[in-house]
């Protein structure tokens, strides 16, 4: 069986006496892309820092390719890494210059490296800006040409430290896809840190939650909006519906649960990983795109649960509108765009999602 | 105020004129104080830097103590480097004392931490994911070093005309270590001293003239040099 191209085993880090960084275990396999989400001060950046071998742990162990890091091979395996961080720190030299400069430092003669490093500068998009100063170069260009030079050393595996966070939305947004096409392509591995779940589910084959030092979850994005693990990684994905209640029945595969505040049933599917048995308090987890709004009883799918309610807020958004229904949980539902404008506030309607759609949390967990 | 002005035809005819006892005082001025220089900047800025991105014990210490003889009293560096020099010190058999040699060690004894401690301010200021950006692009020790110099190489320039500044500009250790012997170790400013003891206020001034002149155009030369635009590679 061949090793992780990356692993990181009991890693512990500690600043000021407390363990800011705590990963049992930590792996990205060869031609991975891995995403690691989490809030500010998570530890994202100290566990990129780890990886690449630019960082110590007060203990634990980081094997590349199956080969333990120590302080006397890091150098050595740091060859197989290339890091891009939140900003593009490039050197006050010319474009082509940063971008040949991994190469040259691995020994490749100028002409070579530079005619490689021209290669990767056009499939960013930038080989025209090979002779400017790097000090020059818009924020864009710049991150352009930091990615180039990260890809030019041709990495098995790429460390990524938020790498567009100096950049406005449209500007990420326009990096983000040829990113991930040119990790696809060159087949290296790649983990990147971020904290916009977009870009996560964008780019990664794998979504880690980071909260508190600790990977609270870890799996394919639409896999972790169906079921988180916990009330605090739903509460991190961004699921908009959280609601409280108690266990009322179980009947097969599916609970019957009363929510809070008003006491409404509610049908929920029962969590494969998780026990849940009768009266037990529970959060059902459900993403405001599983919630439909419906004007009469008649248009819901069977099967599906209903609850009649009153619209309590709309907004408006580019991709839709928003809306909160009181039922008297209050319900929150994204709704595609649509033209006119339907839903007014006070208006009464029926909120409705599949049973499937709800997730539930133990209130433990 | 006449000898001011008198001063200042002094010193053009001094230079103009060709005046054959005040040439090699200006020549023998450069080159101990740019060989100073020099001698500093190979000192200083390994030592500057090395205290910039290395970590041991005592490194708080051993920076207190650059930034303290930034301050030192040329006086007391001449001091030093005449016990040294002198005919019963430790180097006393090499018979240097007198001499330029003399001089320019003293000289970069007091340019040296001036050159470190700069540096170490210079490259201290770099923000430091550049060396980890180097590290991660497999740079080796010397030329992360390297890399991070050019990076600092404005405020680099700006130690070095310090260090420059510091010791052309000196008198005491040139004094005490030079003796300001004519045709020997005489330079401007042990001149300078000389002239205005002996109450040749204008040829003082005259001199004075030449030393400001002379470091205003290194300066603008290290200054130009400051502004030029990095190399293509």
């Amino acid at each position: 069986m061949t090793p992780p191209l990356l692993e990181l085993s009991d890693i512990v880090v500690r600043a000021s006496g407390r363990a800011i960084l705590e990963v049992p275990a930590f792996v990205v396999d060869a031609g991975e892309a891995v995403a690691l989400f989490g809030p500010n001060g998570a530890g994202k950046t100290t566990l990129l820092h780890i990886a690449a071998l630019l960082r110590q742990p007060d203990s634990g162990v980081v094997s590349i390719g199956g080969v333990p890091a120590t302080a006397r091979n890091a150098a050595c395996l740091r060859r197989a890494l290339s890091v891009v961080f939140q900003d593009p720190l490039l050197f006050d030299r010319s474009v082509l210059a940063n971008a040949a400069a991994g190469l040259r430092f691995q020994g490749v003669p100028r002409a070579d490296a530079e005619q490689i490093a021209r290669g990767w500068l056009a499939r960013f998009g930038v080989a025209h800006l090979a002779s400017r100063g790097a000090r020059d170069l818009s924020g864009g260009e710049a991150s352009r040409v930091a990615l180039a030079r990260a890809f030019a050393t041709e990495p098995a595996i790429l460390l990524l430290d938020e790498p567009f966070s100096a950049l406005d939305a449209p500007a990420r947004a326009a990096l983000l896809a040829p990113l991930r096409d040119r990790v696809r392509q060159s087949g290296a591995s790649a983990l990147l840190v971020t904290h916009d779940l977009a870009e996560a589910f964008t780019f990664a084959d794998r979504v880690c939650l980071l909260d508190g030092g600790r990977i609270i979850a870890s799996g394919p994005g639409p896999a972790l909006i169906a079921h988180p693990p916990s009330l605090r990684a739903a509460s991190l994905l961004g699921i908009e519906n959280l609601l409280t209640g108690a266990v009322a029945e179980i009947s097969g595969d599916e609970a019957r649960v009363a929510l809070e505040p008003g006491g409404t049933d509610v049908r929920a599917c029962l969590p494969a990983q998780q026990a849940i048995s009768p009266h037990q308090r529970v959060t059902i987890a459900l993403p405001a795109g599983a919630v439909r709004v419906v004007a009469a009883e008649r248009d819901i799918p069977a099967g599906w649960n209903a609850l009649p309610g009153i619209v309590a807020a709309v907004t408006p958004l580019p991709s839709g509108s928003r809306l909160v229904v009181q039922t008297p949980a209050p319900f929150v539902a994204s709704l595609p765009w649509a033209p006119g404008r339907p839903w007014s506030v006070g208006g009464r309607v029926a909120v409705a999602f599949a049973p499937a759609s709800a997730h539930l949390i133990p209130e433990t967990a | 105020m006449d000898d001011l002005i008198s001063g200042l035809g002094e010193a053009a005819r001094m230079l103009l004129g060709g005046d054959p006892d005040v040439w090699p005082v200006i020549l023998l001025s450069l080159r101990v104080s740019l060989t100073a220089t020099l001698v500093a900047l190979l000192l200083g800025v390994p030592a500057g830097v090395a205290l910039a991105l290395s970590t041991f014990r005592g490194r708080p210490l051993a920076i207190g103590a650059v930034y303290a003889g930034m301050g030192l009293p040329p006086v007391v560096a001449g001091l030093v480097v005449s016990l040294f020099l002198w005919r019963s010190g430790p180097f006393g058999a090499a018979g240097l004392l007198y001499t330029p040699t003399a001089m320019i060690v003293a000289q970069a004894v007091i340019a040296t931490p001036v050159v470190a401690g700069l540096t170490l301010t210079a490259v201290g200021a770099l923000d430091p994911r550049y060396r980890l950006q180097l590290l991660s692009l497999g740079a080796g020790r010397l030329q992360t070093t390297w890399w991070l110099l050019r990076e600092a190489r404005m405020p680099l320039i700006a130690a070095v005309v310090a260090g420059f500044g510091a010791v052309i500009s000196e008198v005491g250790a040139a004094m005490m270590v030079g003796g300001n012997i004519k045709g020997e170790t005489r330079v401007l400013t042990t001149a300078t001293v000389l002239e205005v003891g002996r109450g040749h206020f204008a040829t003082a001034f005259a001199l004075s003239f030449v030393l400001l002149g002379l470091t205003y155009l290194v300066t603008v030369a290290l200054a130009l040099l400051q502004r030029q635009q990095p190399a293509r590679s």
